[in-house]
C-alpha cells in the first residue's frame, strides 16, 4: 500500500510521462507540417533524385505512422537522432547549451527578484505618493518596452560609450552581466506591478486593519500581515518568469551571442533540424514540468493551508 | 526609516553589481596586440566544420575560407585562378587535368597531393556525398577522379563541361586521412584543411582557431575568434565597442555610425541580383511578357540603388553582375520610365493597372526590406498593386523547387557566386525542373554554353544569352547587392575574393 505522499509521487510521475509523450507527438506533427528537411539538405539546385535519396537515408520516405512509431521508440530510450546539419547526437548536442541557460536563467531571477520586491514593497506600501506614482509609471512604460531595446541600449550605454561591459557572451563573467540586466529589466516591471498590486490589497483586509488597530507598527504590519500574503502571488509569476526564461530567451541570446537553448531551438527550426527540434523541446518540457514541482513546494511550505492538500 | 533600509539594500545591491562590472571590463582592439583577430558574423556554418553540407555562400564561406583551400578561385571578374591546382587544361571532352601545387601541408600534417584531391571527388560522387548540397547542386557533371602522378589528377565529367575548374572553387579540400580515420560526422567538428588556420574550438556561439603556421597561405595573426551576432545592430555594437576587430554586413543607413566609431568601411560587389522571378508559367497577367517589361520599366531601381543601398549598388540591368564572366555592358535594361510602363499595361489589356501577389523573404540582403517597399510604392504609381507576403526561407525553398507559387511572382536572388559565371543562374533558372519560367530558345543557347571549349565564343554566347533573358524579363531586376565589412582601427591587409576573405593577409594592431 502506498502512502499519500507515495501516490502523489507516481501522480506526478505519470503527468510527467503524459506531458512528455503528448509534447513529442504535438511537436513531431508540426515539424512534419512545418517543411521537407530533404529539400534544405539538398540545396536549390539539387535533382529530385538526389531529395529522395536524402528522403530515404533520413527515414523521411516512410508513412508518417512507421515514421512517428519509430520516433517514439526512440524517445522511450532517450535517442533523438543525429543533428542532420553537424551530425551530432541531438540530445547531447542539446544538453550542452542546458548549463548557459540555467545560468543566465537563474540570474536573471535573481536579479528580477532583488530588483522587484523592494520596488513592489515600496510602491504598494502607499501607493498614492506622488513620487510613488511617478515610479509606477516608469515601471509601466518599461513594461511595455521590448528586451531587443533594452538590450541594445543597454550595449551601447554600458559596452560602447562606457567601455566597462563585454557584450558578447564567453568573455568571462562580466559578459554574464548585460544578457543578466537585459531580462531582469524585462521581466521586472511585470513582478513589481503584481507586488505593488498584492501589498496594497492586503492593506485592505481585514487581518491588516485588525492588526493595525491592535496596535502593530509599521514594519510588523508590513513583514508580519503583508509581505506573506503578497509575496505569495508573485511568487507564482516568478515560476512562470522562471519558466518562459528556460524555454529560452531568445532575443537576448541573438543579442548578446549567449550559447542558449533558444539560439539552438530557432537555428534548428530555420534548417528543418528536426532531431534538434524535438530534443531541444523534449528537455525544455521537463525543466519547465520540474520547475513547476518545485514551485508547488514552495507553495506548501509558504501556505499552510496548502499543505493539508495532495503534493 | 523603514524606506530607508530598503533603499540601502538597494544601494548596496547596485554597488555590488558596479565593483563586478569594473572588474570584468572587455579587452578592447587596442588591447589585443598578442595578435588575436576577432570577426563577428552574421552566423556561423550549421553545419560547423562541414564543407559540404550547406552551400557555398554566406554563412559557411567567413569560417571556411580560413580553414580549407578549393583547387581554384574565381577573381573579380569571374575568371578561375590557381589555387592549390596551378594550372588546369581539358583532356578530352569529359575530363580535366590538373597540375597540383607542391610542398601544400594539411594542418594535421598530412600531404597535399593528387591522392587527397581524389580522395574528396570520391566522396562527393559517392552516395553519401551526392547527398550533401556540394555534391548534388555545384557538381552535377562530376563523376570521378583518377591520380596520373602525385601532383597531377584529372577529373571526369558525365558531359563536356566548359567551366568545371570555375565549378571547383566550391569544392574545398580536406585531408583524407583524417576524413577516412575520424569519418564525416567527426571531422565536422575538427575540420582539417590547408588553410591558414585550425580549429581549437566550436559551438553555436563562437569558433576560435589558431594560427597553422605550416600553411601556405601562413596567417599573420596567432589566434582568430568568429562570433556570430545575427542582429547588424549587434555587430555594429560590438565593433564599437572594441569586442571584435572586423565586422561582415551591416545595412547601409549605419555606415555612417560605423564611421563615426572610426571603422574603416569596405564595401565589394556582390555577385547577386536581387529581384521578384515571375511566376510566369503559371499564367496571370505576368505570363505576358509585355507585363513583365512594363514592371520593369515602373520601378526607379537606380534611386533605390542610391537611397537604400547608401549609393554603393547599382540598379540592376539583367540577371548577372558586372564582376561575371557573361555580363554584358550593352544590356541597359530598363531605366526608370513610368510612362513607357503604363503604355506597355495598356498595349497588354491592363490600362486600369492591376495587382500582384508576391511571396518574398527579407533578411538575406542589405535594406531589401525597404527596397521591397520602395518597389510597391513604384509599382503604385503605375497603377499596381503589390501585395507581398514575408515567408521564411524553409516556406521558400519547396515552393521553388515544385513551383507551387499562389502569387504572381517571389523573391529571387540571381546567384553567380561561387563560380562567377553567368551560367549558373541562367542554367538554374532557364527550363529548370518544374520551372517558373522556360524559354527553349534561350534554353539552348545556355546548354551551348556549357559546352563550349572556346572562352572567347563562350562568352559572345552568354552574352547574347543576357540580350534575349533580359528581353523576356522573367524577373523585375532590382538591384546589384553589395556586401559590406567594416574594419575596426588597426585591422591592415583586407582583402576578399567571392566572399572569401583572405585572412592570412590580415594584421591586427
Amino acid at each position: 500500500m502506498l502512502n499519500r505522499r507515495g501516490k502523489a509521487l507516481w501522480s506526478r510521475i505519470i503527468q510527467l510521462l503524459i506531458l512528455l509523450w503528448s509534447v513529442s507527438t504535438v511537436l513531431f506533427l508540426l515539424l512534419r507540417l512545418s517543411g521537407d528537411p530533404a529539400l534544405i539538405l539538398a540545396g536549390e539546385g539539387a535533382t529530385p533524385e538526389i531529395i529522395e535519396a536524402i528522403r530515404i537515408a533520413n527515414g523521411f520516405d516512410k508513412p508518417l505512422i512507421t515514421q512517428y512509431f519509430v520516433f517514439i521508440r526512440d524517445v522511450i530510450n532517450l535517442d533523438f537522432g543525429n543533428s542532420l546539419v553537424n551530425s551530432q547526437p541531438a540530445l547531447s548536442f542539446v544538453l550542452q547549451y542546458l548549463p548557459s541557460t540555467l545560468k543566465l536563467t537563474f540570474l536573471a531571477i535573481v536579479f528580477n527578484t532583488i530588483v522587484a520586491i523592494p520596488a513592489g514593497i515600496w510602491l504598494g506600501a502607499k501607493p498614492n505618493q506622488r513620487k510613488r506614482r511617478v515610479l509606477s509609471t516608469i515601471v509601466s512604460v518599461a513594461q511595455g518596452t521590448p528586451s531587443y531595446v533594452i538590450g541594445l541600449v543597454l550595449i551601447q550605454i554600458f559596452a560602447v560609450w562606457l567601455g566597462w561591459l563585454p557584450s558578447i557572451a564567453n568573455t568571462g563573467p562580466g559578459a554574464w552581466i548585460l544578457p543578466t540586466a537585459t531580462l531582469a529589466f524585462a521581466l521586472a516591471p511585470n513582478l513589481i506591478r503584481v507586488l505593488a498590486a498584492n501589498v496594497e490589497d492586503t492593506t485592505r483586509q481585514d487581518y491588516y486593519r485588525t492588526a493595525k488597530a491592535n496596535g502593530a507598527n509599521p514594519t510588523e504590519l508590513l513583514i508580519k500581515h503583508s509581505l506573506p500574503n503578497a509575496l505569495l502571488s508573485a511568487t507564482s509569476l516568478l515560476g512562470a518568469q522562471f519558466a518562459f526564461l528556460l524555454s529560452g530567451a531568445l532575443i537576448t541570446e541573438f543579442i548578446f551571442a549567449w550559447p542558449g537553448l533558444g539560439l539552438i531551438l530557432v537555428q534548428s527550426i530555420t534548417n528543418l533540424d528536426f532531431p534538434t527540434v524535438q530534443a531541444t523541446v523534449f528537455v525544455v518540457a521537463c525543466l519547465v514540468f520540474f520547475v513547476n514541482l518545485v514551485m508547488d513546494q514552495v507553495f506548501r511550505l509558504a501556505d499552510p493551508r496548502l499543505r493539508k492538500s495532495q503534493l | 526609516m523603514r524606506r530607508n533600509k530598503i533603499f540601502s539594500v538597494m544601494t548596496i545591491t547596485a554597488m555590488l553589481f558596479a565593483t563586478a562590472v569594473v572588474g570584468q571590463a572587455p579587452a578592447n582592439a587596442a588591447g589585443k596586440s598578442g595578435g588575436t583577430l576577432t570577426v563577428g558574423v552574421a552566423g556561423l556554418p550549421p553545419s560547423q566544420g562541414n564543407p559540404y553540407r550547406e552551400g557555398p555562400g554566406t554563412p559557411g564561406v567567413h569560417t571556411y575560407a580560413a580553414v580549407f583551400d578549393a583547387l581554384v578561385r574565381v577573381d573579380g571578374k569571374g575568371a578561375a585562378k590557381p589555387k592549390l591546382a596551378l594550372s588546369w587544361k581539358p583532356i578530352s571532352k569529359k575530363s580535366w587535368r590538373f597540375n597540383l601545387r607542391k610542398g601544400v601541408k594539411f594542418s594535421n600534417g598530412e600531404d597535399f597531393d593528387a591522392a587527397a584531391v581524389k580522395a574528396t571527388f570520391d566522396y562527393l560522387v559517392s552516395e553519401a556525398g551526392r547527398r550533401t548540397v556540394i555534391g548534388s547542386t555545384e557538381l552535377p557533371t562530376v563523376t570521378g577522379a583518377r591520380v596520373v602522378n602525385r601532383y597531377t589528377v584529372d577529373i571526369y565529367t558525365s558531359t563536356v563541361d566548359a567551366i568545371l575548374p570555375a565549378k571547383l572553387a566550391a569544392v574545398y579540400i580536406v585531408a583524407p586521412k583524417a576524413w577516412k580515420d575520424a569519418g564525416e560526422d567527426i571531422v565536422t567538428a575538427k575540420p582539417v584543411g590547408t588553410g591558414p588556420f585550425k580549429f581549437d574550438s566550436v559551438s553555436t556561439t563562437r569558433i576560435e582557431l589558431s594560427a597553422f603556421k605550416g600553411s601556405w597561405r601562413k596567417p599573420k595573426v596567432n589566434k582568430m575568434v568568429i562570433i556570430p551576432l545575427a542582429d547588424a545592430a549587434s555587430r555594429l555594437q560590438a565593433l564599437q565597442s572594441g569586442q571584435v576587430n572586423m565586422i561582415a554586413g551591416i545595412n547601409p543607413d549605419q555606415i555612417e555610425a560605423a564611421r563615426a566609431a572610426k571603422g574603416t568601411v569596405i564595401t565589394v560587389p556582390a555577385p547577386q541580383v536581387m529581384s521578384l522571378a515571375f511566376n510566369v508559367t503559371s499564367g496571370g497577367p505576368v505570363a505576358d511578357v509585355r507585363v513583365r517589361q512594363a514592371l520593369n520599366y515602373g520601378v526607379d531601381k537606380e534611386a533605390i540603388a542610391k537611397n537604400l543601398l547608401a549609393g554603393r549598388g547599382k540598379g540592376a540591368t539583367q540577371g548577372v553582375t558586372p564582376t561575371v564572366n557573361g555580363y554584358n555592358s550593352n544590356v541597359k535594361g530598363y531605366p526608370y520610365d513610368p510612362a513607357k510602363a503604363r503604355q506597355l499595361l495598356t498595349a497588354a489589356g491592363f490600362p486600369n493597372g492591376l495587382t500582384l501577389d508576391a511571396d518574398i523573404t527579407v533578411g538575406s540582403f542589405p535594406s531589401d526590406n525597404l527596397i521591397y517597399q520602395a518597389v510597391k510604392a513604384d509599382l503604385a504609381k503605375i497603377n499596381v498593386t503589390l501585395n507581398y507576403t514575408t515567408i521564411t526561407f524553409a516556406q521558400w525553398l519547396p515552393q521553388y523547387l515544385r513551383n507551387t507559387w499562389k502569387g504572381d511572382a517571389f523573391g529571387l536572388s540571381w546567384n553567380s557566386a561561387p563560380r562567377g559565371d553567368a551560367s549558373r543562374p541562367y542554367e538554374i533558372f532557364v527550363c529548370k525542373s518544374s520551372p517558373f519560367y522556360c524559354n527553349q530558345a534561350e534554353n539552348a543557347l545556355v546548354k551551348s554554353a556549357q559546352t563550349e571549349l572556346n572562352g572567347a565564343k563562350r562568352l559572345a554566347i552568354l552574352q547574347e544569352v543576357a540580350v534575349r533573358v533580359t528581353e523576356s524579363a522573367p524577373a523585375l531586376y532590382l538591384v546589384e547587392q553589395i556586401d559590406l565589412y567594416v574594419l575596426g582601427q588597426g585591422v591592415r591587409g583586407f582583402s576578399v575574393e567571392n566572399r572569401a576573405i583572405a585572412y592570412e593577409r590580415l594584421t591586427v594592431r
